[in-house]
């Protein structure tokens, strides 16, 4: 069997193999989608964490069930939902992030019948009744897998669950720092391939993999070449490497990003200490950087925009990035409200910051390559 | 003025009295505010109006004002204002309007001279929450880009139909929704400088549940009768003060007004057009507020909407004098929409039947309204109403025998629009109506 790098693009260009291999010696897979359903949960239940995503394929199914105007990204996971692509999966865990995530659960629910099938309401206030009303949520869907999966989630497998999730998410941040150097030692198009590789296979074999990775990186002479800038990605859902190979095709390296599939899933831990429920509800509630998630204004505008978006501020000066590509997948409404903001925040750092909104289909991506690499002669 | 405005009446026409009275009604609450010497709060609408009016504060809802905009087709300049500072066209039209007209007084100081009613008069406070969709607290929370006023957002999550709330977790979303408006009068106290009036509170919420259920008598009254005295256009009048003005004397005079009205028009089989060939119901997605008066084209073809479920009525609930928090009253008296009070009363199964806060199924509707079709629109900049009609087209297709028509267009952007497409698809939905008829 092929090692790191190689492995890692082995599993991306072909989702759900292992996950299947997995399900034939016996296992359950449990599917999720977005990045707020505590993986930890379903790792201590013995089910194989599954990360639901979507596809650049034509949408054809999907059309007659979700409308037009709503998140293609949505769209393209129901759509392979509904060619059975998905029917590896047992069960689901659907939370309520956004508008379009929540408001397709009965539809899936409907459409693409699995044996288990739960919602998580997420709540998008971070008062302490939130934590509270969150914790509870978790604690519900906790109980229903020990039902469905018949094994007890004690404290002692969930502590065990965080550690395992928590050695992933610092190896995944250990090989996200060497894309600091420059040229950085792993380009944004293979990271892409690690993220995918990672949301579909069970932790203990992504470790693995990522500790393979990383000493193949450390010492590779192979890696990508120097570039004339240094990019940070912002957006949402990307699940596929064309964008960001778009963007170094033209010309820059992708040191850094937040992205859904990106540093939002890794970048902050959980906490082992104490009433480890609690703990996952500290975590995805509050450390997930979502423009879903509501936080409260600590008092002036700089303020507050400094509690939203600082981290991409430290992001910026930390993988020493020239300018930044703002990627919006069409109506993703709390991004869209975002943008503007982030745009205006961080060029006001002296960060260049160039504005696209797509459609997920990449259908204008001639469109796209003109703008971006007219975007890096200005800030070359 | 602007270049839009008053070059043509889009407005549709009103049938019963008290819906040319709404009007007036909303040209008060935005004279009120700029003129009475009492606080301002921008609110988005969230059905806790009891509490400004226990506080004695007059609330503006900019989602109205964008309504009110879109009617006078004035809207267009807003909307280029927030597009110009970068927020996609395909953002919710409301929020454009909010935030454009926000930014435009930000620009020069003052209020743009186009603004119907005066304009929103500047607020001391900001309250959304997340109540139905996400553009509630994410319009408001961006509203600091342009106006230096505290904000408040809270959580309202309501799950989804047939998602498995035990009596438990249900529980727990009532301690939640509790613990939160706790957190808004504790924000709004500070913000005002004085305490909540318990008492007022209780005296308001109480006549708000009597208003409710006028709301929601003559609503069903007019949507159950033959022929039906109250169309659906009336109606996406008449819910306002029950929205926006709720827990006033003004409101429960309103609905005592519109309840004596119907029910005369009932007692008198006092109609709206000679005869109803097709019984239709607006089944989800908000009306396109700059051209309404296609509902008289509707109506000039022997076809009425008797019902819409884009505002649709709460069910009066029997709450016990046991409960005295005047907050668990306010959030039992919305706790049965009208839909799912009608199944329980005929007995209907509401199970597969999905939907959620934003689009409630049109099946409820059908059989007790005697429909003969279902109208529902697609809207370029609403997710909250619009994800999920494909799904109850189907159901609707699967249960009953009337056939679902869905047109496409937006709530405020008259630029996504199509008049001559709406009313070509509509044509042709009456012929498939016609059609079915002779069939059978």
């Amino acid at each position: 069997m092929v090692k790191g790098l190689a492995r890692a693009k082995e599993l991306y260009e072909n989702r759900g193999q292992r996950a299947k291999e997995l399900r034939g010696d016996g296992n359950k897979v449990m599917g999720y989608i977005c990045c707020f359903p505590p993986v930890e949960l379903m790792t201590a239940g013995g089910f194989v964490p599954y990360r639901i995503t979507g596809s650049l394929e034509p949408i054809t199914e999907a059309d007659a069930y979700l409308e037009t105007l709503m998140c293609p990204y949505v769209r393209s996971c129901l759509d392979l939902g509904l060619k059975k692509k998905y029917d590896f999966v047992d069960g689901m865990i659907w939370p309520h992030t956004c508008d379009n995530i929540q408001k397709t659960y009965d539809i899936w629910k409907h459409y693409v019948p699995h044996s288990y099938f739960k919602y998580l309401d997420v709540p998008h206030m971070t008062d302490p009744s939130s934590y509270e009303f969150f914790t509870k949520e978790i604690d519900v869907v906790k109980e229903s897998l020990e039902e469905f999966g018949g094994i007890k989630i004690t404290e002692e497998r969930l502590k065990e669950a965080i550690a395992a999730h928590n050695e992933n998410r610092a190896l995944l941040r250990q090989l996200t720092a060497l894309r600091k150097q420059d040229p950085p030692l792993i380009s944004g198009t293979e990271m892409t391939r690690v993220m995918m590789a990672v949301m579909g296979i069970p932790v203990d074999e992504a470790n693995e993999l990522l500790r393979d990775i990383i000493e193949e990186v450390s010492t590779r002479k192979d890696g990508p070449q120097k570039k004339a800038a240094r990019l940070l990605v912002y957006g949402c859902e990307i699940d596929d490497i064309a964008f960001i190979k778009l963007v170094e095709d033209s010309g820059a390296n992708v040191v850094i990003d937040d992205l859904c599939f990106g540093t939002r899933y890794y970048w902050d831990d959980v906490s082992n200490d104490g009433n480890p429920v609690k703990n996952l509800a500290d975590r995805y509630l509050g450390k997930i950087m979502c423009p879903r998630t509501y936080r409260r204004s600590p008092g002036t505008r700089q303020k507050d925009l400094d509690n939203r978006f600082g981290y991409l501020k430290d992001f910026a000066k930390d993988f020493n990035v020239s300018g930044a590509i703002l990627y919006i997948i069409r109506y993703c409404d709390t991004f869209e409200f975002d943008v503007p903001e982030v745009r205006d925040y961080l060029q006001d750092a002296g960060i260049p910051c160039l504005q696209l909104e797509d459609d997920y289909s990449l259908t204008s991506i001639g469109g796209f390559k003109t703008r971006i690499e007219a975007f890096l002669e200005m800030i070359g | 003025m602007y270049k839009g405005e008053g070059k043509y009446k889009t407005s549709a026409r009103h049938w019963t009295i008290s819906a040319r009275k709404v009007r007036g009604l909303v040209k008060d609450m935005y004279t009120r505010a700029l003129v009475e010497d009492k606080p301002v709060a921008w609110v988005m609408l969230s059905m806790i109006n009891e509490l400004f009016v226990a506080m004695d504060v007059l609330p503006v809802y900019p989602e109205n004002y964008a309504g009110l905009c879109a009617t006078k087709r004035v809207g267009e300049p807003f909307m280029e204002r927030a597009e110009a500072d970068g927020f996609s066209n395909v953002t919710c039209s409301y929020a454009r309007i909010g935030l454009g007209y926000a930014g435009l007084w930000k620009d020069t100081g003052e209020i743009p001279d186009f603004a119907p009613d005066g304009g929103m008069a500047k607020p001391v406070m900001l309250i959304g929450s997340s109540v139905a969709c996400d553009t509630r607290y994410k319009w408001f929370q961006t509203f600091s880009r342009y106006l230096d006023v505290p904000c408040y957002n809270f959580d309202m999550p309501i799950p989804p139909a047939g998602s498995g709330r035990s009596t438990e977790t249900r529980l727990h979303y009532l301690n939640y929704f509790i613990a939160q408006i706790r957190g808004l009068i504790a924000f709004m106290e500070k913000t005002l400088g004085k305490k909540m009036d318990w008492d007022k509170l209780d005296e308001v919420v109480r006549r708000s549940e009597k208003t409710n259920a006028l709301w929601y008598n003559s609503f069903i009254l007019a949507a159950s009768t033959e022929p039906c005295p109250m169309p659906a256009e009336d109606a996406l009048n008449n819910f306002v003060p029950a929205f926006f003005m709720s827990g006033s004397v003004e409101a429960l005079e309103f609905y005592q007004g519109l309840y004596d009205e119907v029910k005369q028009r009932v007692d008198n089989k006092i109609g709206i057009i000679p005869e109803e060939k097709y019984r239709l119901i607006w089944g989800g997605g908000l009306p396109p507020w700059h051209t309404m008066d296609i509902f008289n084209y509707v109506e000039d073809r022997g076809a009425i909407f008797v019902f819409q479920t884009s505002y649709q009525p709460f069910a009066p609930v029997e709450i016990p004098d046991t409960v005295t928090d005047p907050l668990i009253r306010m959030l039992l008296m919305r706790s049965m929409p009208a839909g799912v009070r009608i199944a329980r009363d005929r007995g209907m199964s509401r199970s597969g039947l999905g939907g959620f806060s934003g689009l409630t199924s049109p099946v409820f509707f059908v059989e007790p309204f005697n429909a003969q079709g279902v109208v529902m629109s697609m809207l370029r900049s609403c997710r909250g109403t619009t994800i999920g009609q494909l799904h109850q087209k189907r159901l609707l297709e699967e249960r009953s025998s009337v056939p679902v028509l869905i047109l496409e267009s937006d709530m405020c952007d008259v630029r996504d629009h199509s008049e001559s497409e709406w009313k070509m698809k509509l044509d042709a939905f009456f012929e498939t109506m016609e059609a079915r008829k002779k069939d059978s």
